[in-house]
């Protein structure tokens, strides 16, 4: 009963309710596209990271990542991917990575670049689909540059450029590439310093013989990262260093996490500003009833089910709101993911950000419940005031009211 | 022993001056009694009523409602007796708005914890006692004055109280309204022997009852 008298109460003054069920939608909607776009340019930012060449796992020896000398490298790499291997993976590769020079006819500059095992390599990134001129190098003579790059140099298809980096040894070594293609990735950072040349070619730079000095695996799915991780860290020895992506860009990592953090305080505090005016609302409401109030007390409603009743009328109009909203942003989440949001007008910062200009969107479960969390935390404060004062009105007083 | 007895009940407001609108009142109401409360406006009969229906607190006295002091229970004791032991009717109907004739009545039985099976035959009877078995699923807009005050005595004796209080229980009915709804009460006073107390100005109520309580300034002037 006292359900259904909530319920019809919230539909007495049919138009202040829908005010106050379109405010609230409006407030969820508007949140959950906020949320669902920040949370698919920072996914879309890390697949970028992981498909730059980054990987979801790396494994060097121990100390490479400080300090990424050539002489610190995997004795026996192809041992260690047949020890490590699981259906979880979708690709597990090595590599000879360089730092070095890379030099053109008439210009330096410095450079990163992936010596990986090709036809593996063309999975492992997404380098292939940047391509704007050219083919992903078929041969450890030919080159993958990006288009910085490529105008730093002042170089184009075809050209001849030089890798120096090195060696085992501490020599310098040489190895001369024909450009065989230019990418345009989204990250600028990207195009300016990472080249991508075939195994044999890097390992005769570094003067490597079956070496490699990083194992770099691709998952199935993003979820599968901390199991994964923690089978590959009991499987070797405390002479290999095991990292994730958030490892390797730890700052990154730990921007994306403070981000989110962000954009639920940012949300929070949208919410919180809402909850002034479900208050209001309720006061008007309660002060129209006033009388009403006083001969529910008088039949022998005891004050805490008087409050119930303001509350529960407060969280029905919150369910209302929630389930109007989530038809809402389920046809713009679906709309999103096929259209995507396109903010090329904002397109060189997040070029720095390394997300792309089309933004899809992305939300998971505890997301969509932390906000249904919030919108019913944030009603349940706004009419718990409201719901106090209706308890603890003096009867004689409320049944005066006209 | 009464069902109700006061003892030097005062009720005083402070607005600048102190007003007594209730002024050391002493009074007996025995079991089936069928009584007005009378007196001009202002005369404190409001007042009077919602003390001994304890929905007002004494500035100074006490009232014994059927053996319990209700004057200093608390306000969910206090719920809980007015709920059990008394019923009231209010001057303008004052009805849950959202309900039907039936679920208002049922309203009672429900906070008593009736199941649904006994709350139909109840509320069922009552209202077939108040002749509104017809109209229960009627919302209230659709109902008379007389009516839905009918529907409040229904409200009023459907937990079988000890005591139905009614303030002015005929003051925004028309005459022949007015006659048939004291009439009823009296019925039912005499037929169930539920006790009555009625405030009221209305000549043709007060001649129906059987005691008069006089009521000016605050205090009895005849009882």
């Amino acid at each position: 009963m006292i359900l259904k008298l909530a319920w019809r109460n919230i539909w007495r003054n049919k138009r202040r309710t829908w005010i106050l069920i379109s405010a609230v939608t409006v407030g969820i909607f508007g949140l959950f596209f906020f949320l669902t776009i920040t949370q698919g340019a920072v996914k879309q930012a890390i697949q970028n990271i992981i498909d730059s060449g980054v990987g979801h796992i790396q494994i060097h020896k121990a100390g490479y990542l400080k300090d990424p000398e050539v002489k610190k490298f995997i004795k026996d790499p192809d041992q260690i991917i047949k020890k490590i291997k699981s259906p979880l993976m979708k690709i597990i590769s090595k590599r000879v990575n360089l730092q070095g020079v890379i030099y053109s006819p008439t210009e330096t500059s410095p450079v990163q670049a992936i010596g990986g095992e090709l036809g593996k390599e063309k999975l492992l990134t997404r380098l292939d689909d940047f391509i704007i001129k050219g083919h992903f190098p078929q041969n450890e003579t030919e080159i993958l540059i990006g288009s910085e790059l490529a105008e730093t140099l002042e170089v184009g298809l075809d050209d001849k450029v030089v890798i120096s980096s090195a060696d085992i040894t501490g020599e310098l070594s040489s190895y001369a590439f024909r450009i065989g293609g230019i990418f345009k990735s989204p990250s600028k950072e990207i195009n300016k310093y990472l080249v991508m040349i075939d195994i044999n070619a890097a390992s005769k730079i570094a003067g490597y013989n079956n070496m490699a000095n990083e194992i770099i695996i691709r998952l199935k799915e993003d979820k599968a990262l901390p199991s994964v991780l923690e089978n590959i860290k009991q499987k070797i020895d405390s002479n290999f260093e095991v990292l994730s992506w958030g490892d390797v860009y730890p700052a990154l990592k730990y921007q994306f996490e403070i981000f989110n953090e962000m954009m639920f305080i940012f949300g929070f505090i949208i919410l919180l500003g809402a909850t002034f005016g479900i208050m209001n609302v309720f006061f008007m409401s309660i002060y129209e009833r006033m009388r009403e109030f006083g001969v529910i007390r008088a039949i022998g409603v005891k004050p805490i089910e008087l409050g119930k009743l303001i509350i529960l009328e407060g969280l029905l109009i919150g369910l209302v709101s929630i389930f109007i909203s989530s038809i809402l942003c389920f046809i713009l989440y679906i709309y999103l993911s096929i259209k995507g949001l396109n903010l090329s007008i904002f397109s060189r910062s997040l070029e720095i950000w390394g997300t792309g200009a089309i933004i899809y969107p992305s939300i998971d479960l505890p997301s969509i419940m932390i906000l249904i969390f919030l919108v019913l935390l944030i009603i349940l404060i706004s009419v718990l005031i409201p719901a106090r004062k209706a308890s603890k009105i003096v009867i004689a007083e409320a049944l005066k009211y006209v | 022993m009464a069902l109700i007895e006061t003892f030097e009940l005062c009720k005083y407001y402070e607005n600048g001056t102190i007003v007594k609108a209730i002024d050391g009142i002493n009074l007996k109401i025995e079991k089936r009694e069928f009584t007005s409360i009378v007196g001009p406006s202002g005369s404190g009969k409001t007042t009077l009523l919602n003390l001994l229906g304890g929905i007002d607190r004494p500035t100074k006295g006490k009232v014994i409602l059927d053996g319990i002091e209700i004057s200093s229970l608390s306000e969910r004791r206090l719920s809980e007796l007015r709920l059990r032991k008394i019923g009231f009717v209010f001057q303008s109907f004052n009805l849950i708005p959202v309900l039907t004739a039936f679920e208002n009545v049922e309203f009672v039985l429900i906070l008593r914890g009736f199941s649904k099976k006994e709350r139909r035959e109840k509320v069922m009877k009552v209202l077939k006692d108040v002749g509104l078995e017809k109209l229960a699923d009627r919302p209230l807009t659709k109902l008379s004055g007389g009516e839905q005050q009918r529907v409040a005595v229904a409200r009023a004796i459907v937990g079988e109280p000890k005591i139905v209080l009614a303030d002015e229980p005929t003051a925004n009915l028309d005459s022949e309204n007015a006659i048939a709804l004291v009439e009823l009460m009296k019925k039912l006073n005499e037929e169930k022997g539920i006790t009555f107390i009625l405030s009221t100005h209305d000549n043709r109520v007060v001649e129906r009852t059987k005691r008069i309580i006089k009521l000016v300034d605050g205090k009895i002037i005849q009882s």
